[in-house]
């Protein structure tokens, strides 16, 4: 594994302005600003950006409910999606989709979802379009531990697998089907080890690392794009806020919450870089700066947007009225 | 009252070398229903009634699946230490274990499992149970004599110094101060960060230092293991330099990749002896697995030890158990 300059401090920024994001929601969801449920990414960043870092606009993800560090990651406008949060105009899907439905399709990102588990179909059918087109095309199709168990992922898993489509499956295991705990909810102790049952790799990847995440990832979408197949990666996590904003959170203890954040991503970023003697720290803090900027200007973007017109009620949508 | 512990590690046998290597996945199930036959071989052979068995807790909750259904003579506990899933977990179970006294400690993972544990576990007898990529140390021992094994080292009633032998280890210095160690392999890579920490490209390795040479084994070792022995044959520890200007070896260094390796110069060790560090910048990996930088200004030295874990054999025990009519019906109960 090499990483360049670039590739580092690209990998560091998306990552603060995911944080920067996600923090920024978190007060103003508090504070009454946000209409409708947001379920924040703080805490996972290393993995959609580890992943994300090895795709292009032209290559494909797929979503969850909590999608913000997706979007950001594969390069969605970020005000843009400040805008879609505040159900204004200016969002990327003029304000009508809010958090759980950002979309932006000319990024290759193909939606948030609000159905626990209805992204891996979508992952397959984009991985599918790459195959009949004969490109390198790959998909990476983000999903949860409470999405593993449902039906749809199974199956999602088994058709990638016959039809060794170009899809690297990224669960994101952050140990919480919403309030229930992974110790309850996976019969089987692994989720990384239901790739081998469905006839692919799966492998554990520390997912508060972004360099573990980076290089595993980049592995499975080589396989991906030299058509040997899909790869579940299963990227142990946690997620510092509640389910969505305004869970009170009784379901975990703070000591458990204080390992994790102990073991932030960025802070790990920050000192892998620095003791490599990879990047100096004051690269580092002029992108906090910049990210803390991009989303004061965001808000300010959103804030000044002028709501949907309610004749624009019925377009944009699949079925004519 | 003989302590036996178990520390299965959830992480190990599940790395990047399924993706890059033919490494087999090794899951939890398989794991869990290992720790039920060494607790159903415990069960058999120690004095049922001295015996405590405490397991480390992880988030798989191996032991859990273990005993399901299962009914024991003697307390399964879990112990009270961290279950983060890091490596350190292991650590932790083994500092606590070696702390109230513990017989012998069953470990199930590779390398770099044991590595861990042989941090914390000072001279405990350990029974390896590989279920990691690479299996240097830990032998093929299968669950149900493991526990046997365990058992009779636990109760005394095997000869300890023949049951068991001590192993070396390499010891990592900065500054002349020991901070780290390895059971089989300390490696100088350009990898510039640990990421997900396996090497399996040998390019990328410039110093190798090795506590054992042996062939037949799977890992950065076998690079050693497929010279021929020093004049008198005894194969110990070995310095490396990788790269072109000296031999070619044929070394099989992870599961299905066997690999032409260049080696500029061989220096076999005596114990105590020490070698540096030379190569810089990169990452040091200790038993295969990438762990810390090594900065441009860093003074690090790798010494072999020949005073490293204990390892129970279990092959031997088990030899030496039924040559002193250890299993003749009905089983002498110990005192």
């Amino acid at each position: 594994m090499d990483l360049d300059r670039d590739k580092l401090l690209w990998i560091y920024r998306r990552m603060r302005q995911i944080r920067e994001f996600e923090n920024r929601l978190h007060e103003d969801f508090a504070a009454g600003l946000i209409p409708g449920f947001v379920h924040l990414y703080a805490g996972e960043e290393a993995i959609a950006v580890g992943v994300c870092a090895h795709l292009d606009d032209d290559d494909f993800i797929t979503s969850t409910h909590r999608g913000h560090g997706h979007c950001i990651a594969k390069g969605v406008e970020i005000n843009g999606m400040m805008a879609e949060i505040r159900g204004k105009a200016s969002g990327c899907c003029k304000g009508k989709g809010g958090s759980m439905h950002i979309a932006d399709v000319d990024r290759g990102m193909l939606g948030a979802n609000g159905i626990v588990g209805g992204g891996p179909p979508l992952a397959c059918g984009a991985g599918l379009s790459g195959r009949i087109r004969g490109s390198r095309q790959a998909t990476a199709c983000f999903f949860g531990d409470g999405g593993s168990n449902q039906g749809t992922t199974a199956e999602s898993l088994n058709l990638a697998a016959v039809w060794k489509l170009p899809v690297v499956f990224i669960c994101e295991n952050n140990r919480y089907a919403e309030t229930t705990s992974t110790d309850y909810s996976i019969g089987g102790p692994d989720i990384a080890g239901r790739g081998t049952a469905f006839g692919m790799p799966g492998i554990v990847v520390d997912g508060q690392d972004v360099f573990a995440v980076y290089e595993a990832a980049g592995e499975a979408f080589r396989r991906a794009r030299d058509g040997e197949g899909p790869t579940l990666l299963e990227c142990q996590t946690y997620r510092y806020f509640g389910h969505f904003e305004g869970d009170e959170i009784k379901y975990r203890t703070r000591d458990e919450e204080a390992h994790y954040r102990e073991r932030d991503c960025l802070e790990n970023f920050r000192s892998v870089v620095l003791d490599g003697e990879l990047l100096e720290a004051e690269e580092l803090d002029a992108i906090d700066r910049e990210a803390e900027t991009a989303i004061v200007d965001a808000v300010a973007f959103a804030e000044s947007s002028p709501l949907p017109d309610p004749a624009e009620c019925l377009n944009d949508v699949y079925v004519a009225y | 009252m003989p302590l036996i512990g178990i520390i299965p590690n959830p992480s190990s046998g599940k790395d990047i070398r399924r993706l890059v290597v033919d490494a087999d996945g090794i899951d939890n199930q398989h794991k869990a229903k290992i720790v039920r036959r060494v607790l159903r071989g415990i069960a058999a052979t120690a004095d049922v009634a001295a015996t405590t068995v405490a397991v480390m807790p992880e988030m798989a909750d191996i032991r859990r699946r273990a005993l399901d259904g299962l009914e024991l003579p003697f307390p399964v506990d879990v112990l009270d230490t961290p279950c983060h899933g890091l490596a350190e977990d292991s650590l932790a179970a083994a500092r606590a274990l070696a702390d109230r006294g513990a017989a012998a400690i069953v470990v199930l993972g590779g390398d770099g499992t044991h590595r861990m544990v042989a941090k914390g576990s000072r001279d405990v007898p350990l029974v390896p149970i590989s279920t990691g990529t690479n299996n240097v140390w830990p032998r093929r021992n299968e669950g149900t004599l493991a526990g046997m094994a365990a058992a009779l080292v636990a109760d005394v009633r095997v000869p300890l110094e023949v049951a068991c032998r001590q192993t070396p280890r390499l010891d990592v210095l900065r500054d002349g101060q020991p901070i780290d160690l390895a059971l089989v392999d300390v490696a100088a890579c350009d990898i510039p960060v640990p990421g997900a920490r396996a090497i399996w490209d040998v390019t990328r390795i410039h110093q190798l230092v090795l506590s054992m040479a042996q062939p037949g084994v799977l890992g950065l070792s076998a690079i050693g293991g497929s010279l021929p022995p020093p004049p008198g044959g005894d194969r110990r520890g070995l310095a490396l330099e990788i790269g072109p200007g000296g031999q070619e070896v044929m070394a099989p260094i992870a599961p299905g990749l066997v690999v032409p390796v260049a080696i500029r110069n061989v220096r076999w060790l005596e114990p105590d002896e020490t070698v540096s560090i030379t190569f810089r910048p990169g990452t040091l990996a200790l038993d295969g697995e990438r762990e810390t930088a090594i900065g441009s200004n860093d003074d690090l030295a790798i010494r072999l030890n020949k005073n490293g874990p204990t390892m129970v054999d279990v092959d031997r025990t088990l030899e030496l158990a039924a040559d002193s009519g250890e299993f003749i019906m009905p089983c002498r109960s110990p005192a």
